[in-house]
């Protein structure tokens, strides 16, 4: 089957095609060169006037394990608010902010996102993440494996464990789970909390181990970076969400050591204790931090007025801020001596000052990081806003007059002390693109995505050329799937089944023998169950594996 | 010496991952470590070979015809009630799928324990742990309840008191204490060696202990309550050692809990646990699980948005407590065809003008309209199921050749014919 796209403007920041008006060819499920003239095109698609970009690709979605379900569970009210009935084509959902796999599959097909990667995946519970993300249809998908807060980690770095011992139980660990990626959470705060330690700063030790988020931090990130995972190490910083915690953020990056490193939800993360309500944005310096590291990349975690739930790893923060519930339920889990949860329904809103000016500090930091390859579209979902949100997101960083109009809605306050009004910065298609597709791609290691180059899988968007942007990006008027089209005008048109992405970085075997005994002595399942198998991720998980290389173009 | 180690068992919630199997003959041979439970769930099921067995109207037919005839009553049915009575996870998904298909209810014969957790889950949240937090961190371990080592075999060698943990000190140091209709006797022996505490009450009363404990920790005294005196220093003994504990777990079965409004104990216990962690660390486990209630829960959560209880009437996912609860839907009469999924004989009241349709794994006799025999996951299949504390999944290997379908493949065969109708 070879089909001709002719006549649409390109833009494929991976190949520097900046809206070029060229044709795109696609064979089976795979971009190709222009054939010769005399091979017989099957479908010819008329995209004239029309926008091309690759497949969306978001890089932060917590949408498959038990947080979420818990998260589900406790959201009854977002669960009558939008239904999916079921039809020829669509299985029943339900949820907004937390939506039924079904329900977030079909959500992301129709705005032409063609692969999710979920951050949180705790190493116990890996199987039941990749199970809901296997039950979720039109994406592919992955997940990154929590470390950092586990008790073996830290036992061994407080016996002084060599890197390479580290190196191995981090490659291990992305075997077993079938992830592609590692986040650490709070380094080893999430640990200090089960000795009843309420605030860890970078520095501070932990009250058990004595290892402190620095040398978990730098650790990690050096053993990602010596097995050549693409991936860096993914951080959710201390101290989130309290004033003042630009400082732990600012030291965080200084961990590392100069290793790449990518620290998600930035937004929450850049905190200053300024003004009358001893809150402030810090969004200024941590952008300054990142434009001066190269080998630091980020996405914001923007935050949306209305109703949504933080649904996170972090159990001490998470505690911390029970008492902003709305409505006023919460609930947090300590889990397997791996890490923990916390559930806080969080209603955002544009009149109360800290609110509004978390909003103000998200659109900050997009506009200040000067690099498009290096700051990512997400709103951390559902924590900040549920994904629904990103054509808006995108409208209010693509227009700048949109923004100031919504700007002047907010809380006077909050307005006045941040700097967005003063900030021109209107990101172009090709930013837009850069962030939601090339960049996303070669930070994961996925050469075969995120560009329109022969070879790219044939995971393509089409939209109507439109003034609004938040129009344009909520109905392509065409996403294709492995060379399929399954959205036509912003409805579902096929059925699709993703895969899951995976990554093997190789590691001495002899790491086993060691976990062996950790699970013989602690662990309540067994070490021979623990690890997923390939054929148990297709047969019974019921998502099969692609594997991609683990060597990558470093950002460095 | 085991042709397989490292199986799991799946007759109860624990789902113990350590069993070493061989063949004997046709039997089954189960390591020493299995419980009476486990031997006599496996050696139950373990003579089923197939070709499975199917009944129409008390008359033998070939699987497929059954499961056409199934399909014909499933897709005539105005209010189906899919009733779960054991599944994996692959069962679950065809479980759910198979409700949505037929516009059905789903629930599991397990929700009115599971729903005193999840009703309290939905309304406050909770501060819950899993085994291996409980195993490696407790200092004191309360439990609430009367069953939980019948339910659990293993649940005292496995969680409670095993024979190494993470923190050395906390598992010298811990304690237990019991509240509930216990004594001294009616202990397993291994925890009346550590002296616990026991506060002997009805546990339609064990409310008002969770209350005056909770009183005592946000004003420091029951002295205005008149209350009996020994009952009084047990409760200031248990109220001190957990003072003084690092990490506390509240652990209770919520099967125990059978009597009218018992969410408020579920809702109770929680709240005191999570009272606890103002000053100290503290967990709750409702432990469940069997059955796969939890697998079930879980599957229908994540894949319609919302808990076991949900009904497809309308063509989207509709959850009520109430409403959608199996006993009522039967008792009113308003459920028109019942689909008894994963046993093959379960014993429930139901009215004869009632169409059942019995997917299960043992070879019987029946007077339902139809019986669909399967094998068994976890003996005859692979798959998953949900542990007890509903957070680890835990892999089912098959150990013994069989020519039965899997639950799941019966299912996925009615709801292909359904599609076809």
């Amino acid at each position: 089957m070879l089909t001709k796209i002719t006549g649409g403007t390109i833009f494929d920041p991976a190949n520097g095609i900046d809206g070029e008006v060229r044709d795109l060819f696609i064979r089976d499920d795979h971009v190709i060169e222009t054939p010769p003239d005399d091979v017989k095109i099957d479908t010819t698609i008329d995209a004239k006037g029309k926008t091309i970009m690759a497949g969306a690709i978001d890089l932060h979605t917590h949408i498959g394990g038990g947080k979420v379900n818990v998260a589900r569970t406790m959201m009854t009210d977002d669960h009558r608010q939008r239904v999916d009935h079921r039809t020829d084509l669509k299985r029943a959902g339900s949820g907004i902010a937390t939506p039924s796999t079904t329900s977030a599959g079909y959500r992301y097909g129709e705005m032409g996102y063609t692969a999710c990667f979920e951050p949180a995946v705790l190493p116990n519970n890996a199987r039941q993440a990749h199970m809901e993300m296997a039950d979720t249809p039109m994406v592919d998908t992955g997940g990154y494996a929590l470390l950092g807060n586990d008790d073996f980690l830290l036992r061994m770095m407080a016996e002084d464990a060599e890197q390479s011992l580290i190196n191995d139980y981090v490659a291990w660990t992305l075997t077993a789970t079938q992830c592609i990626g590692i986040k650490v959470v709070n380094p080893g705060g999430i640990n200090a909390f089960k000795f009843n330690t309420r605030k860890l700063d970078v520095d501070e030790p932990n009250p058990h181990y004595g290892v402190t988020a620095r040398d978990i931090v730098r650790v990690l990130s050096r053993a990602l970076s010596e097995l050549g995972v693409p991936h860096p190490l993914h951080i959710h910083c201390s101290n989130l969400g309290i004033p003042g915690n630009y400082e732990s953020t600012l030291q965080t990056i200084a961990a590392a050591e100069s290793h790449p490193i990518h620290l998600t939800h930035v937004q929450f993360h850049s905190y200053g204790t300024d003004g009358p309500y001893s809150f402030s944005s810090e969004a200024a310096r941590i952008a300054e931090a990142i434009n001066s590291n190269r080998g630091v990349t980020t996405d914001v975690g923007q935050i949306m007025f209305g109703q949504t739930v933080t649904c996170s790893g972090d159990t001490m923060l998470q505690y911390r801020h029970r008492h902003h519930a709305s409505p006023r339920k919460w609930t947090c889990m300590d889990i397997e001596c791996d890490a923990g949860c916390g559930v806080v329904p969080f209603r955002y809103r544009n009149k109360q000052f800290v609110n509004a000016l978390q909003w103000a500090i998200g659109l900050e930091t997009f506009l200040m990081i000067e690099d498009p390859w290096r700051v990512f579209l997400t709103t951390d979902h559902p924590n900040g806003a549920p994904f629904t949100s990103y054509p808006h997101l995108i409208k209010l960083l693509m227009d700048k007059s949109f923004r100031n109009d919504q700007l002047a809605n907010i809380h006077n306050g909050a307005a006045e002390m941040s700097h967005l009004s003063a900030i021109d910065r209107e990101y172009s298609l090709y930013e837009i693109a850069t962030m939601t597709r090339a960049a996303p791609a070669r930070i994961l290691g996925l050469s075969d995505r995120g560009h329109l180059n022969s070879d790219a899988v044939a995971d393509i968007v089409i939209y109507d050329t439109l003034d609004d942007k938040e129009q344009m990006f909520t109905k392509p008027w065409r996403v294709f799937k492995n060379g399929e089209v399954i959205v036509e005008d912003g409805e579902i048109v096929a059925k699709s089944k993703g895969k899951t992405q995976t990554i093997r970085p190789q590691y001495d075997q002899r790491i086993e023998q060691k976990l062996k005994e950790y699970f013989d002595k602690y662990q309540t399942i067994r070490f021979g169950n623990f690890a997923i198998k390939d054929d148990e991720m297709a047969e019974n998980i019921g998502s099969e594996i692609t594997t991609h290389p683990c060597t990558c173009e470093r950002l460095v | 010496m085991p042709e397989l180690s490292d199986i799991a068992c799946p007759f109860c919630g624990l789902l113990c991952d350590d069993l070493e199997v061989s063949a004997n003959g046709n039997e089954l041979a189960l390591s020493n470590n299995a419980c009476a439970m486990s031997r006599r769930g496996f050696k139950e099921y373990d003579r089923e070979f197939g070709p499975a067995k199917a009944i129409v109207n008390r008359d033998a037919k070939g699987s497929d015809e059954a499961i056409k005839h199934a399909a014909d009553i499933l897709a005539n049915a105005t209010s189906p009630l899919i009733l779960v009575a054991n599944t994996d996870v692959a069962g679950a998904r065809s479980s759910v799928r198979l409700a949505e298909q037929c516009g059905g209810v789903i629930d599991h014969i397990n929700s009115p324990a599971l729903m005193r957790n999840v009703s309290v889950l939905q309304n406050s949240g909770w501060f819950t742990g899993t085994f291996a937090e409980v195993r490696n961190r407790s200092e004191i371990i309360v439990i609430v309840g009367d069953e939980i080592f019948d339910r659990y075999p293993r649940l005292i060698e496995r969680v409670l008191l095993p024979e190494r943990s993470l923190l050395e000190s906390n598992l010298d140091k811990r304690k237990f204490a019991f509240i509930g209709p216990w004594n001294e006797k009616s202990l397993p022996k291994s925890l009346r060696a550590k002296k616990p505490i026991i506060i002997d009450t009805e546990l339609s009363r064990a409310a008002d202990v969770i209350s005056l404990l909770r009183v005592m920790l946000s004003t420091g005294s029951i002295n205005q309550f008149d209350i009996d005196l020994t009952l009084k220093e047990k409760l200031h003994n248990l109220f001190d050692y957990i003072k003084n504990s690092s990490y506390s777990s509240v652990i209770w079965a919520a099967g125990d809990f059978d009597f009218p409004h018992s969410d408020l104990l579920v809702q109770n216990l929680v709240e005191w646990v999570r009272s606890l962690n103002d000053k100290s660390r503290a967990i709750a486990l409702p432990v469940g699980g069997t059955n796969g209630d939890l697998t079930l829960n879980q599957v229908c959560t994540w894949q319609s948005g919302l808990p076991i209880r949900t009904s497809f009437a309308r063509g989207y996912p509709e959850h009520d407590l109430l409403l959608f609860d199996y006993r009522r839907l039967l008792k009113s009469g308003e459920a028109d065809v019942l689909l008894i999924f994963g046993h093959s004989d379960l014993n429930i009241d139901i009215t004869n003008e009632l169409d059942c349709i019995m997917v299960g794994p043992k070879d019987i006799d029946t007077e339902k309209q139809i019986f669909i025999q399967t094998g068994l996951p976890g003996l005859h299949h692979s798959g998953h199921m949900f542990r007890g504390d509903g957070v680890v999944s835990i892999p089912l290997r098959q150990i013994q050749r069989t020519n039965l379908p899997s639950p799941a493949q019966v299912l996925d065969q009615i709801s292909r014919h359904l599609d076809l109708k």
